[in-house]
């Protein structure tokens, strides 16, 4: 359990985390959704009580993480990827980190193993994948056997199979009533593992919502149709001052419910092969979310936000 | 302070914090990294090859009938210091800002939420593994010493006064040590924090020392590297320096000038660790 209070942060004169207050359950996956820049990694870092707020207070499992007697064993982090100095092995490094708790060869063993690195323990990080320090990170995390876990950006870098892993992971963790709180940039993976969302834009909380209550969010409601007469039909919703765009020889998107496009395209004596309504995606929730919140607006036909990957 | 708080007696089973384990793990820390044998040795290496040097010099001077080498046996093993040292500088200086360089410190705060046993810890486990190096360092030198030049240097010192020479090398680097240590956690840039400590100990200090000008030489004793080294400095020497009339600067004596460069240790450590408690990670 995560909870903050009126949490801000003040670099200059810049607010990277303005006034937030949330709160991370046990038992599910929360995400931690926005662009980059909008102070996801400077509230994670705030919570490990790496970085001191400006104001407000953040409290793991009812106290500050630093006031923990056995921090790894309430608080498992994956802060940045590789954040390990190169010339030690990943089990040299899991051993340095465990043995600040009395963690000893076989728990490290046993996290090498859940996290897949046993074949590589004994070599050096310099010659690791970014994939590989992902995993590093990750087994850094499970160390302690901590009952939150607080993961920036996990499947960075890794390959599809890793981000299955990781997806399947964290479900498995939130499952054993584990508190997960994860960020990402990659809103299709957060669709996929989430069940709730923080998203942040510019320091400030634009939503806290389910998944589902996100997906389902404001915004207009649209559907697809196939027509073989399609651009006929197209005419007829226009002149109906719907917004219609041609996607293909038979198809349209028009911004407008099933029921409306139907009916008119009955009134017409139109024949409508196919007709649905188009949901949502938690991208597009997003999107509309923070357009007017992200720092850097690229230039026109571009999409809102450059660094989110598609 | 929050040590006392990790200090607390631990059930051996329990896994949670302790003081000693924060020990541990950066004793683990630093002999898992093959510098940290690279810097020893040459650390070792640097002084016993000084040693050996000067004894190869005193049996050269002996063979050319000019009579022996007017410096002591003891003084001539810890002459090494002043290029050994440097490898010290260096060890010291990377316990820590080798953390920043990788993003390690991040890892390394997040397990030890309360930081400041971090650096004692540091502190500690380089106080140990230099006083070992040096003492075996120093015996090396000794044997490499009497080994290459005979007869023709003489350890004639008396028992008291050799024995603190011989004591000065290890514990004048455990002093370096510790400085370059706090001088690395306030820089957090190994280039800078190196270049900084060896600018100092051997550019620096060396002019203050040189040149006659009063506000130098007034500053100059009290300098870590200077100070501290009165500890290898004969009593003769140091007598010779109080007889001067009107001398310029203060004369510590041996045990008073390595009393300033602990000053200097304990000073930068302590600022060290006021800055990482207050500074972001």
């Amino acid at each position: 359990m995560i909870e903050a209070h009126g949490l801000s942060k003040v670099y200059g004169t810049t607010r990277a985390v303005d006034d937030i207050s949330f709160t991370v359950r046990p038992g599910i996956v929360t995400g931690f959704l926005g662009p980059n820049g909008a102070g996801k990694s400077t509230t994670m870092r705030m919570i490990m009580g790496l970085d001191r707020p400006t104001s407000g207070t953040v409290t793991v499992n009812g106290k500050p993480y630093v006031e923990h007697r056995a921090p790894l064993t309430q608080v498992g982090a994956l802060l940045e990827a590789k954040a390990v100095h190169p010339g030690r092995t990943a089990r040299q490094h899991l051993r340095v980190v465990g043995a600040t708790h009395g963690l000893g060869a076989r728990r490290v063993d046993e996290v090498l193993e859940m996290t897949g690195l046993g074949p590589v323990a004994d070599k050096r990080v310099k010659g690791f994948s970014l994939g590989m320090g992902q995993r590093l990170g990750i087994a850094v995390a499970l160390l302690g056997d901590p009952s939150t876990l607080i993961l920036d950006e996990p499947v960075n870098g890794l390959d599809p199979e890793g981000v299955i892993w990781v997806r399947d992971l964290v479900r498995y963790l939130a499952g054993q009533g584990r508190t997960v709180f994860l960020s990402s940039h990659l809103m299709a993976e957060m669709a996929q593992t989430a069940d709730h969302v923080i998203v942040i834009g510019r320091g400030r909380i634009l939503a806290d919502a389910p998944m589902a209550t996100l997906l389902a969010g404001p915004g207009q409601e649209a559907s697809r149709a196939r027509a073989p007469r399609a651009t006929e039909l197209a005419a007829v919703l226009r002149s109906q001052g719907l917004t219609v765009t041609q996607t293909g020889a038979d198809t349209l998107e028009i911004v407008a419910g099933t029921p409306a496009v139907a009916e008119a395209a009955l009134a017409a004596g139109i024949a409508v092969h196919e007709l649905a309504p188009v949901r949502a995606s938690l991208e597009d929730a997003y999107l509309a979310l923070t357009a007017d919140e992200v720092e850097y607006h690229s230039g026109v036909g571009a999409p809102a936000n450059p660094e989110v990957a598609r | 302070m929050s040590t006392t708080t990790l200090q607390r007696p631990a059930t051996p089973s329990a896994v949670h914090l302790t003081f000693g384990r924060v020990v541990a793990s950066e004793w683990r820390k630093l002999f898992s990294l093959r510098s940290t044998w690279w810097t020893l040795g040459l650390a070792v290496l640097l002084q016993v090859g000084m040693a050996a040097i000067l004894g190869a010099a005193a049996r050269a001077v002996a063979a050319s009938g000019q009579g022996t080498l007017p410096v002591d046996g003891v003084q001539a093993a810890s002459a090494g210091l002043q290029f050994s040292q440097l490898a010290i500088v260096a060890l010291a200086v990377l316990t820590i800002t080798a953390e920043y360089s990788s993003g390690q410190i991040r890892v390394t705060l997040a397990a030890v939420p309360r930081r400041t046993p971090v650096l004692l810890a540091k502190a500690l486990v380089l106080t140990g593994v230099v006083l070992v190096t040096a003492v075996v360092s120093s015996a090396l030198s000794v044997g490499a010493l009497a080994l290459v030049a005979g007869e023709h240097i003489s350890f004639a010192l008396p028992g008291a006064e050799s024995a603190r020479i011989l004591a000065g090398a290890p514990l004048y680097l455990v002093g370096i040590a510790v400085l370059s240590l706090g001088v690395g956690a306030l820089m957090r840039h190994t280039a800078g924090a190196i270049a900084a400590l060896m600018g100092f100990l051997l550019v620096i200090e060396n002019v203050f020392a040189a040149i006659p000008w009063k506000p130098l030489q007034i500053i100059s004793p009290w300098l870590p590297g200077t100070a501290g080294s009165r500890l290898m400095s004969t009593d003769a020497d140091i007598a010779a320096a109080q007889a001067v009339p009107h001398h310029v600067g203060a004369v510590l004596g041996a045990w008073q000038g390595y009393g300033v460069l602990v000053a200097w240790a304990v000073l930068a450590l302590v600022a060290a660790v006021l800055v990482l408690r207050s500074r972001d990670a």
